[in-house]
């Protein structure tokens, strides 16, 4: 028995201090698990995704039979490092203002996020009818500081001029009627940052806007505050946030193929730390 | 080269950059280095590019030249030629790099930093005055109770301006630890979700558009 | 007027501006207050002046990279930097710049440089970290405390509570609001929602004091860094 004991101790002493690129391998085998075993379970849409999506259908009911139509605002603020989270957010959302036919203007202060937003919108434009200049506008990435910030609300074609191919603002049919923020009734701020802050600290409280934020899931839980009193009407929250809004769209596409692999690693990374603990909590009893 | 053809070869491009970095993983090589460099030369290259494209040439440069070519010609408005100011006043960033003329970098430090603080007011009071509103919550659900219960004890643990002496304070404090405790968890389980996020994209454009997997 | 004058003058009238703008009314006794219509012209202004900042920070990874080059210390990887930087600069400015009217290899080589080269260097270096949590999660996070409990307890429903796998394992409960969805989502609602605002309360009160001492030019150190020694 003593010799038993000892040998479970030795296991667990030993297996504190395996080499961690055994662990890398285990989770390159959970995520591609999923690729080889078919394995499907529904995805729980949570309220704050909800918020979005009714944020966006409000838009579209108000501008049911109105002459100049109001648009929403797509601030893309991401880049290539967390194109796996904010990159779903932004097409389903692009998705679903293209199927309501919502106009909306793309803009960002990274580089990347609004040039792969202007192609999502390119791609999905044709299915419905929508068309750029008409139902769509990008004005690419523009350097965007607080100041910068005040300036748009206040006078927005005056403040971008003219859209990403040059066109002056004047000549886009999609853009007639906005002249400042009070004609933009949602702000969808898709962004790896806390970008969003500032729309809600220097602009919400003049121009009354609702802003909607397509957060990474590290950012995410510091948002919920804004949830609660209101400031926020809707929050996208990682990759989960993207694949809820492909449930509620009908349209299953990368997120939700990526939340069956989420799954896996959270497995994963939960058994491991219930190991290790386990193993701690041996070797403690054993150096006792 | 047929379209499909240059399509194959820009995936096995991405998926050897991304190989190249993923060798970290086993030790610290040459390969790694080398994409590490080519990272970097990329990024930096492209915001130069964005910069001229994006803000320069359409905001300083366009309505510098239509200024001068106003003023020579006598058509069109000249006050673009002022625009020929942003260049000194630019420039003014690369004292950084002189030690006897630093304090000329500062002067435009300076005005960014000013400007940024004299928004500071609207900033508070537009972000905070909503979320202070909000807080005076009803008592009559016990989510409700929890809410207040959780913000009031994990504003207690936060002052340190006097002493914690009166045992409702003291004991006020401690569960305000605790509940900070449940919501830096809720941020780990977030911030687990974010980075495997990022990870399982990878995996998947590599499993799905270069090795041709199916998706589970 | 010394240096320091200079900067706290600049420093004043740039926050004066903002403050003002926002305090007083769009008109006084009749008289329309301007400061709100410059604003526009004041943001795009200072645009441009930021977007002049571009080239800090070049000087020194120029100078790095080619030293690197020259002495033979890594050449191959100060070789694929400046290789990248080339194609990037030669193939975004073209694409950027001529648009349609670029020839198609053009196009080609940004799409390979862009799409294929950058976009998955930089989404692979932030992915690296999803390896190194696992790592942590099996030899770092230890439950020693009541404190530790409660984090990894609030950590493991809201962690498998967002995900497809945390529902299917707790759809048998029969009390809804104790499946991991439900608690996960009320976790984050509800007592994290309230901890996160009270540590906004005093971030914010800080972020306040911090800009009207920096406003003010009463926060030593914050231009020279030898004050206050």
């Amino acid at each position: 028995m003593a010799h038993r004991e000892n040998t479970n101790q030795g296991f667990w002493q030993r297996a504190q201090t395996i080499d961690r690129r055994y662990l890398f391998v285990l989770l390159v085998v959970a995520v591609a698990l999923p690729s080889f075993v078919r394995i499907s379970i529904p995805v729980h849409v949570f309220d704050d995704t909800m918020g979005v999506y009714r944020s966006i259908e409000g838009v579209a009911r108000a501008n049911t039979g109105k002459r100049y139509r109001k648009m929403v605002l797509v601030m893309c603020d991401w880049g290539p490092g967390s194109k796996g989270e904010n990159w779903p957010q932004t097409e389903s959302v692009i998705h679903h203002m293209l199927r309501r036919g919502v106009p909306f203007m793309i803009m960002g202060i990274d580089t990347v996020g609004p040039t792969l937003a202007e192609g999502m919108a390119e791609r999905i434009a044709p299915r419905y009818g929508r068309r750029y200049g008409i139902d769509w506008v990008s004005f690419g990435f523009r350097y965007f500081g607080d100041p910068q910030l005040l300036s748009f609300v206040k006078d927005i074609p005056g403040f971008v001029q003219r859209d990403i191919h040059g066109t002056p603002v004047a000549k886009l049919p999609v853009m007639a009627g906005i002249h400042d923020m009070s004609d933009v009734p949602l702000l969808i701020d898709v962004a790896a940052g806390p970008e969003v802050d500032r729309w809600i600290r220097l602009a919400q409280p003049t121009y009354r806007f609702k802003a909607a934020f397509g957060a990474t899931a590290v950012m995410a839980p510091a948002y919920y505050p804004y949830l609660d009193s209101g400031q926020l009407s809707g929050l996208l929250v990682g990759m989960r946030g993207g694949a809820e809004y492909e449930e509620l769209l009908g349209a299953p596409g990368q997120a939700t193929q990526g939340m069956t692999l989420q799954s896996m690693a959270h497995l994963l990374v939960a058994a491991l730390v219930i190991l290790g603990n386990i193993g701690y909590v041996v070797g403690r009893r054993a150096r006792r | 080269m047929s379209p499909h053809v240059w399509q194959r070869i820009e995936v096995w491009v991405a998926a050897i950059c991304t190989l190249g970095i993923y060798s970290f993983l086993y030790r610290e090589n040459r390969f790694y280095r080398f994409f590490e460099h080519v990272f970097m030369g990329v990024a930096g290259g492209w915001g130069i590019v964005t910069t001229w494209t994006q803000v320069l040439r359409p905001m300083w440069w366009e309505p510098m030249k239509a200024g001068f070519s106003a003023v020579r010609t006598g058509h069109g408005d000249p006050w673009g030629a002022l625009w020929v100011l942003a260049l000194p006043l630019g420039s003014m960033w690369y004292f950084t790099y002189s030690r006897r003329y630093v304090w000329i970098s500062r002067v435009i430090f300076g005005f960014f930093m000013g400007a940024t603080a004299g928004m500071g007011f609207r900033a508070f009071v537009g972000g905070q005055m909503p979320q202070l509103v909000s807080s005076f919550k009803p008592l009559n659900s016990p989510n409700n109770v929890v809410f207040v219960v959780t913000l009031v004890c994990v504003m207690l643990y936060f002052f340190f301006s006097f002493e914690r002496k009166n045992a409702v304070v003291r004991h006020g404090a401690t569960v305000g630890r605790w509940l900070l405790m449940v919501a830096f968890g809720a941020m780990f389980g977030n911030t687990v979700m974010a980075r495997m996020s990022l990870f399982i994209e990878r995996f998947q454009f590599l499993a799905v558009q270069w090795l041709g997997l199916k998706g589970g | 007027m010394t240096p320091r004058r200079i900067i706290a003058t600049v420093t004043f009238l740039a926050g004066l501006f903002y403050f003002l703008e926002y305090m007083l009314p769009a008109r006084i006794a009749g008289v329309t207050v301007p400061l709100s219509q410059w604003r526009v012209g004041l943001g795009n202004f200072m645009a441009v002046l930021g977007a002049f900042a571009i080239g800090m920070g070049w000087f020194h990874l120029l100078r790095g990279q080619w030293r690197n080059l020259v002495t033979g210390q890594d050449r191959s990887s100060s070789i694929g930097f400046f290789c990248a930087l080339a194609a990037i600069l030669y193939f975004g400015f073209r694409n950027e710049l001529e648009g349609a009217k670029a020839p198609a290899w053009v196009h080609m080589g940004f799409d390979l440089t862009f799409n294929y080269v950058f976009m998955p260097l930089v989404a692979t270096v932030f992915s690296l970290l999803a390896f190194y949590i696992v790592s942590a999660a099996y030899r770092a996070f230890r439950i020693r405390t009541w404190e530790a409990t409660l984090l990894m307890g609030a950590a493991f429903i809201v962690m498998l509570g967002q995900v497809p796998v945390g529902g299917w394992l707790t759809a048998w409960v029969p009390v809804k609001w104790l499946q991991l969805p439900y608690l996960g989502a009320w976790l984050l609602g509800v007592p994290n929602s309230a901890a996160q605002r009270a540590i906004g309360f005093g971030a914010a009160v800080g972020a306040l004091a911090i800009s009207l001492r920096i406003w003010l030019n009463l926060e030593r150190g914050a231009f020279f860094s030898t004050e206050g020694k």
